[in-house]
């Protein structure tokens, strides 16, 4: 199928089938972690029973972690439903849920939680728009209602869900939508214009993924015991993921959430542990010091073919930068180095050994043989030619340009030998690997990186980046930035220039100011429309 | 209108010869004049409603001309012979817009010129100006008028092109604004003579009834009956405000009747209703009047097109979308509630209005109410079309359609408000506007249509010689299928092979099928630029030279575009803004951040056409290697002429590999200019370029360094 090309997260190109007239041809993994509540998984089960989705097209997956008494499948139960349990070792709520998502065969992967009646077409509803496009993740709209154990039965949900009424069981003006994603929603045109956030939405109590996007990103991340959810939803979205929301999927969840009844306490933990794992929340990154397990950045530098003194001159440069929180990748034969112990400087590939030998105490220096497909988890990748060296400030105004802009791509210009443009490139993770779903055969990565985010082109002088004859080695104590002073000094130079011209055209002005002082044009005083002449038109001219 | 008066000093100068100073208006209302001219004895006429004795005075000791705009001043030049001679004569304009530079008193040298005595020169207001020129002896105070008006723009002779023109009847100065040398009589004629001959070729009359005009199948009304407005004035004068019935022409007879029979047989004439007012065509008969009425281009008054036109285009308008509606009296342009210009009820636009339209994003027309008539009407949205005002419309009734042509019409609804909102489609929608409006409803334009019609012969438009200088012989093809396919203009081409042979076998092939003249000058390698370039200028024929670079690309339009800018500017040289890269390398398309439609010091290289006068007069170009233009421009500059930079949405700059061309900036130098960038060949829609990958990419071949 080809792929629509959905620009960041603008899914307004998707024209799903309307519900009720469509043939579907998907299958669904319906997977549903639980632990115990026994009579609330019999309703969530009861419900799926009755949805207008094919049967023939959908499976449940219900994992049991550990409860006791173990769960049971009940009398009423979609026709296609598993039961697993999870082994004692490897339990917690990420560990059902990965559980499930290894026995899942559905092309489509749909997250829902045991405690959730979903409307009779929640299932078809979100299957719609996965037909559309082969890498979206849809977030259903629940709404959270009071819940007494024993009112309604399965068989009332099963009968009120068959019927289409769904909204009857339950006291529906008691009820409380996730206001949280709803005002995210009203601030983004439904996540629309959410960009590179939009991942912020990815709770998975009632979520669908496509299943070979899911298993490209990963599955839960079992380190995390609260937030998985937003940090899976981050992997997807590093992996190509666009978030659709769809409030036509309507799910009630029986009782509070968590995060309603606890806030507080919830945030205090996840973002003592959330963070780290997703460099787009910078408003929880702030430190101007500290290293992440997740950076924003990965540098790579193609270590091969340069010396030892080029390499090191840009590594150093991205070392020193203010955009700290990066890793670097040096691509070289590391295998191949072979450190003579007789006579070490005879060693084979001896700048290699050096640069290992400089950098073997710096973490955030990483050795690689081969450049991996993509940077993910990091959300960019630069890669710079060595020999080239960064200000202080490269990295940093050039994601922040990228970041604000929405760039895919922003090709940095060094410069050009008679026929050919020396240039870094940084890309973005996310939008490289959208492009990888869309990109039409024999288009290049480029251009389809171009269609879903937009590519650009710099300067590198304009944005720090100097020859490294030009450059100077970061030092303790010197503050500034070498591209920022050689920059001024031209421009002083310009200045002293344009004074001499001045003066040798000759100030009409009586006893005029010096020129170092350039005010105001030569000309009539009253509002006059003339051209400018004199100072204004010469720096006009220096644009 | 409250006018800020006069210095009481400059005020007493007019005074002191003692009598009464005659005063003429345009645009201007008499009644303000008590407050601009304190102290001065004077008595006032107006213009655009006078007769050929507009003052009792008969020996007025000075003449003092108050033109709302630059645009209104041009009006009187065009009534000058009305004006008296006198030893002194003032000229207040009280509005210009923000482009128009300080005028002068340019008049012919050993004529006016050798009895001026003094000439004063000062802002007036906000933006106008006040001019002052004393004589020896008593000089015509229209030829002075001519001169200022003429001092205002970048035209060194205030001439058109043939025909002369002659009016016949009152109310008609809008057909020729700023000629001095239109020749009016009464509506029957005759044209006054001139050393035994006839003083005009040709004569458009005014009429009082529509359905007198130019022969041709009668056609259908407006779509649905008028809306009911008030009485209208019988629309004299483009800047004239609402006044009574002007109704006395030239030699007494009353207009609004059928004119009597033209007594000229020497020369043609062409009826032009001088009242068409919806009131009108409301009154016994005047609906069948109206459904006779020829509604067509040359109905209208021509737009002024030496003030009225691009000149001032904003690329980055600071305000939103306005309209344009009908006021109480007139066309009204609004923004945000507020009234931004109003325009007479002639629907006549002068330079200033321009000049306070062009912050606006683009105007949305809005049809009806029309009480004014359907000629102010068109009139309106013709002239602001013609300044590039991006206007936008629902579909335009028929009548307005017919009057407008159907270039235009189709154009006012190509684009909506939407596509106004990116800065591209905006300039491109105003420069299609442009050329539909000047190339239908200029004056020169008009007049040229008006002679076509009667027979009266016109010089040939002049022709261009596009002068190909190249050090590739791989390139020829490319750039000779850029020139074949310019239209609008008569061309030539001057091909200079800069040391490559004429005989090179893909040289030889470009050249056969080239449909149009061309001449094949080949140059020595070792020549410098400039002396090759004299070589091939010597060979050419044409009015003007443009030079023209092998790698390029230029829009189907740009040689026209320039005659065009040539004609409303007057600057000896024109160029296109050189605002397209194309980075080849890069595979990117980027947008510098020129001013364009401006008097400048500067255009793209490869882009200008200069007048072979001006050409000759300096001496071609200077015999060096390389940079030719820049010398050439700052030349031309220092000799007193003028460069007018158009817009540049007709020309791509190719920014090959920095080995093979001769730009030596890198590609950084480019992008740190751009103020967009697009992935790809992408220039403007006017290119009317194929999508896809540039022709002529990779021209193939060894290439050299040029020059």
């Amino acid at each position: 199928m080809t792929q629509p090309r959905i620009r960041h997260n603008d899914y307004g190109v998707l024209a799903p089938p309307a519900p009720g007239d469509w043939r579907p041809s998907l299958t669904v993994s319906v997977v549903i972690a639980a632990y115990g509540h026994q009579d609330k998984l019999d309703l969530t089960l009861a419900a799926l029973a009755a949805q207008s989705y094919p049967a023939e097209l959908t499976e449940v997956v219900v994992v049991d972690d550990g409860s006791v008494p173990a769960l049971r499948l009940p009398e009423i139960v979609p026709a296609n439903t598993r039961l697993l349990t999870t082994e004692p070792g490897s339990r917690g709520r990420s560990n059902a849920r990965n559980a499930g998502l290894a026995v899942a065969g559905g092309d489509v992967v749909h997250w829902l939680d045991a405690d959730m009646v979903t409307f009779h077409d929640e299932v078809e509803a979100h299957m719609r728009w996965h037909h559309v496009a082969g890498y979206l993740v849809v977030m259903g709209y629940v709404r959270y209602v009071e819940h007494r154990p024993g009112s309604p039965t399965p068989a009332e949900v099963h009968a009120a869900v068959s019927a289409g009424a769904a909204d009857t069981l339950f006291d529906e003006e008691a009820s409380e939508p996730h206001s949280w994603i709803v005002d995210l929603a009203e601030r983004t045109d439904g996540l629309r214009t959410a960009g590179d956030t939009a991942y912020r939405v990815h709770v998975t109590n009632a979520a669908s993924v496509n299943t070979r996007l899911l298993r490209r990103a990963g599955p839960l991340d079992t380190g995390l015991v609260l937030g998985e959810d937003t940090e899976l939803g981050y992997r997807l979205a590093q992996a190509g993921a666009a978030f659709v929301l769809a409030p036509e999927a309507r799910s009630r969840h029986l009782g509070a959430s968590m995060m309603m009844r606890d806030k507080e306490r919830v945030k205090r933990y996840n973002h003592a542990f959330v963070p780290g794992h997703i460099p787009h929340m910078r408003w929880l990154r702030t430190h101007p010091g500290r290293q992440w397990l997740v950076p924003y950045a990965e540098v790579v530098v193609e270590a091969g073919g340069a010396s030892y003194e080029s390499v090191r001159a840009t590594v150093d440069g991205f070392l020193a930068g203010t955009l700290n929180d990066i890793q670097i990748t040096l691509v070289g034969a590391w295998d191949a180095v072979r450190e003579d112990r007789r006579n070490p400087l005879d060693s084979s590939r001896l700048d290699l050994l050096l640069l290992r030998g400089l950098y073997r105490g710096e973490h955030r220096v990483r050795w690689a043989e081969e450049l991996a497909g993509t940077p993910s988890p990091a959300p960019y990748r630069l890669l710079c030619p060595p020999g080239w060296v960064p200000g202080p400030e490269s990295l940093r105004r050039l994601v922040e340009l990228a970041a604000e802009r929405g760039f895919g791509l922003v090709s940095v210009a060094l410069d050009e030998t008679e026929d050919e443009v020396v240039a870094a490139r940084l890309e973005h993770t996310a939008s490289f690997a959208r492009a990888a779903f869309v990109q039409a055969p024999g288009e290049s990565r480029d251009a389809a990186v171009d269609d879903v985010a937009g590519t650009h082109w710099v300067d590198g002088r304009t944005y720090g980046f100097l020859p490294e004859r030009d450059a100077e080695p970061p030092r303790r104590g010197r503050a500034g930035d070498p591209a920022l002073r050689q920059e001024i000094v031209r421009l002083r130079e310009e200045n002293a220039r344009l004074t001499e011209r001045l003066a040798a055209l000759g100030d009409p002005a009586p006893a005029g100011p010096p020129a170092t002082t350039p005010a105001t044009p030569p000309g009539p005083a009253a509002g006059s429309a003339a051209r400018p002449t004199g100072p204004r038109a010469l720096l006009r001219r220096l644009r | 209108m409250t006018l800020v008066p006069l210095p009481a000093e400059a005020a007493a100068k007019f005074s002191a010869a003692g009598g009464k100073v005659a005063v003429a208006v345009a645009g201007v209302a008499i009644a303000d004049l008590d407050d601009l001219l304190p102290g001065v004895a004077f008595e006032a006429a107006d213009l655009d409603v006078m007769g050929p004795h507009p003052w009792t005075v008969t020996a007025p000791s000075a003449v003092i001309v108050v033109a709302r705009t630059p645009t209104d001043l041009r009006r009187v030049v065009t009534l000058g012979e009305a004006l008296p001679a006198v030893t002194m004569v003032g000229v207040v304009v009280l509005e210009a817009p923000p482009w128009c530079d300080a005028p002068g008193v340019p008049l012919s040298p050993g004529l006016g010129r050798r009895v001026l005595r003094e000439v004063s020169v000062a802002g007036y207001a906000k933006s106008g100006w006040r001019v002052r020129a004393r004589f020896a002896e008593p000089r015509p105070a229209g030829e002075v008028t001519a001169a200022v008006a003429r001092s205002f723009g970048g035209h060194h002779l205030n001439a058109y092109a043939l025909p002369v023109a002659g009016l016949a009847g009152p109310g008609l100065a809008d057909w020729r604004p700023g000629d001095p040398d239109a020749r009016f009589s009464g509506t029957g004629g005759p044209v006054p003579d001139r050393a035994d001959v006839p003083a005009a070729d040709l004569a458009v009359r005014a009429t009082g009834l529509p359905g007198e005009g130019l022969a041709g199948p009668p056609t259908e009304g407006p779509d649905e009956p008028p809306t009911e407005g008030p009485d209208e004035p019988l629309a004299g004068g483009s800047g004239g405000l609402p006044t009574e019935n002007p109704s006395v022409g030239g030699d007494g007879e009353p207009a609004g009747r059928p004119a009597a029979v033209w007594a000229d047989d020497r020369i043609p004439v062409v009826d032009r209703p001088a009242d068409l007012g919806w009131a009108r065509f409301g009154s016994p008969g005047g609906y069948d009047a109206l459904r006779a009425t020829v509604f067509e281009p040359d109905a209208v008054p021509p737009v002024d097109e030496r003030t009225v036109n691009p000149r001032g285009f904003l690329k980055t308008p600071k305000r939103g979308f306005g309209t344009l509606v009908q006021g109480l009296a007139g066309w009204e342009a609004r923004l945000e509630g507020r009234t931004v210009v109003r325009l007479p009820a002639s629907g006549g636009v002068t330079d200033a209005d321009v000049g306070r339209l062009r912050r606006l994003r683009g105007l949305g027309v809005s049809w009806r109410p029309a009480h004014t008539g359907p000629v102010a009407a068109v009139r309106a949205v013709a002239s602001l079309a013609a300044a590039g005002v991006p206007l936008v419309s629902r579909p335009v009734p028929g009548w307005a359609a017919r009057a407008l042509g159907p270039e235009l019409t189709a154009l006012l609804t190509a684009a909506g408000e939407a596509d106004l909102a990116d800065e591209l489609r905006r300039e491109e929608h105003s420069v299609r506007l442009r050329r539909a409006a000047l190339n239908v409803h200029g004056t020169t334009a008009r007049w040229r249509s008006l002679a076509a019609r009667t027979g009266v012969p016109v010089p040939p438009r002049p022709s261009i010689s596009v002068i190909m200088c190249t050090r590739r012989a791989g390139l020829v093809p490319f750039a000779l299928a850029q020139i074949a396919r310019q239209r609008g203009v008569e061309l030539e081409v001057v091909l200079t092979l800069h040391g490559v042979p004429a005989d090179a076998p893909e040289v030889a092939r470009a050249v056969a099928a080239f449909p149009r003249p061309i001449t094949i000058v080949e140059a020595d390698a070792a020549l410098p630029f400039g002396v090759v370039l004299n070589q091939a200028a010597a060979r050419a024929s044409g009015s003007f030279l443009s030079k023209w670079d092998d790698d390029d690309w230029y829009g189907p339009d740009h040689l026209a575009d320039m005659a065009l800018a040539h004609a409303y500017s007057g600057a000896e040289l024109v160029g296109a803004a050189s605002e397209f890269f194309y980075l080849q390398q890069i595979d990117v398309t980027i947008r510098r951040n020129w001013t364009s439609e401006t008097m400048s010091d500067h255009v793209a290289g490869g882009t200008f056409v200069v007048s072979r006068s001006a050409f000759e007069a300096l001496g071609g170009f200077r015999p060096v290697a390389r940079a030719v233009d820049v010398q050439f421009f700052q030349h031309l500059l220092r000799a007193g002429g003028a460069i007018y930079r158009a817009h540049g949405l007709g020309f791509v700059a190719r920014r090959a590999a920095r080995g093979r061309h001769t730009w030596q900036e890198p590609v950084g130098y480019f992008l740190a200019r751009a103020r967009e960038q697009w992935r790809g060949f992408r220039p403007s829609l006017l290119m009317e370029c194929e999508p896809g990958p540039p022709d002529g990419r990779e021209p193939g071949g060894p290439m050299e360094l040029r020059q």
